[in-house]
């Protein structure tokens, strides 16, 4: 019968690479964020479920793609490929070319994988799909433009209302004051009248 | 394309043995393309040319016999009526499937440290035939990965022609990698040699 393998032994070490194994792809699957690594020349090694949705490619395409391949609209592609091996993380705004050649525009977030040496041996990306928020920016900006330009409209015609009030006020004044001025030569005549 | 029993008797009778986790890639790559239906058809098919081979059970480190890594490819061959095309999308497709080149590629920094190291990876997963790196030509843009001592079956060649042009496309930052067979154990009997050629 054979033996049960204790933990340490160095025989187990398949068994427990194969649990490894295991869980880190029922992980990466089921994550519902969009993620792919990549080796330092910017190949990619893997994608999960996810980004295969979002992109259209299958997850074995994305393997061996370089990263311009699927940020090809970058305003400058090596910034951006620079940038995720220069920083241990960092955030970058772009767009997505879906393998239809549709532009997703996109958030990334880049985490830097090193060895235990210290030595950069590839990237993680996280991409999260803007399309709603930005439709939701848009629709809110052209929102905020009509009400603007509602405004502008209600603030022309009480500036017209206000000119043609002041206008009417000043002309009651006048009228006003003319009056007093023929209530007091009426009254100058009649003195003027009794007295002769 | 139809295999004889001769055959079939010949490759269950070759010596050495194959890791399970190239079952698991096959398997991956049919489900993909076939569905569950295409894998069950597969797996009888290899099962009636006595390799007990159950794809959705097999554990990655198991050692198998080496003649069932063939039987795997021909009995997909034979199922699907594919041809030599096919069999090399089949190979070209493996390193995307396989966890254990994803875990290993993190060490390959550059192509030339890649060639150098992939040798030591054939007996991990083969216990027959050796793999050379025995030529690496930066300036006139080619490599060589000689395989000896493995004449197991010609399917292999072109299994092995789509996995070495994908594994190299992943490491290395070269457009347009073309590959060919320039040697062939089968048709001059001499090593199995892999010719990969590139633009820059």
């Amino acid at each position: 019968m054979p033996q049960k393998k204790k933990p340490g032994d160095p025989e187990r070490a398949p068994l427990d690479l194969e649990t490894l194994e295991n869980y880190v792809r029922d992980l990466w699957r089921f994550l519902p964020l969009p993620l792919c690594s990549f080796n330092p020349m910017h190949k990619a090694l893997d994608a999960n479920a996810a980004l295969a949705s979002l992109s259209l490619y299958k997850e074995d395409e994305f393997v061996g793609q370089h990263l311009s391949v699927f940020f090809p609209k970058d305003k400058n592609p090596k910034n951006m490929a620079s940038l995720v091996l220069e920083k241990e993380s960092a955030t970058q705004e772009t767009n997505l070319q879906t393998k239809d050649g549709k532009l997703i525009p996109v958030n990334i977030y880049s985490q830097l994988r090193k060895d235990e040496k210290g030595e950069t041996i590839g990237y993680f990306l996280g991409i999260v799909d803007m399309t709603k928020e930005r439709e939701f920016k848009q629709e809110m900006e052209e929102r905020v433009r009509q009400q603007t330009r509602q405004l502008e409209e209600k603030v022309g015609e009480l500036e017209r209302f206000q000119k043609i009030a002041v206008g009417r006020e000043l002309k009651m004044v006048e009228l006003k004051e003319m009056v007093e001025k023929a209530e007091k030569n009426l009254q100058q005549c009649q003195k003027f009248n009794q007295k002769n | 394309m139809n295999i004889t029993q001769a055959e079939v008797d010949r490759l269950n009778s070759i010596e050495g043995r194959v890791r399970g986790t190239v079952f698991q890639t096959d398997a991956a790559y049919i489900k993909g393309i076939k569905g569950e239906g295409g894998l069950s058809l597969v797996e009888q098919k290899i099962q009636e040319w006595g390799c007990a081979i159950s794809y959705s059970s097999i554990k990655a480190s198991d050692w198998f016999p080496v003649g069932c890594r063939a039987l795997s490819i021909l009995s997909a061959q034979e199922v699907f009526s594919w041809d030599e095309e096919d069999v090399r999308k089949m190979g070209y497709a493996a390193p995307a499937h396989s966890f254990v080149v994803k875990m290993l590629m993190k060490y390959f920094l550059s192509i030339q440290q890649t060639y150098k190291q992939s040798a030591q990876y054939w007996p991990a997963h083969y216990t027959i035939g050796k793999l050379e790196t025995p030529e690496f030509n930066e300036k006139e843009q080619y490599m060589i990965i000689r395989l000896k001592d493995f004449s197991v079956h010609p399917v292999l060649c072109a299994y092995f022609k789509g996995y070495f042009l994908r594994l190299t496309e992943i490491a290395s930052p070269y457009q347009d990698l073309r590959v060919e067979e320039r040697s062939c154990a089968f048709q001059d009997g001499k090593d199995h040699e892999f010719f990969l050629r590139w633009e820059k």
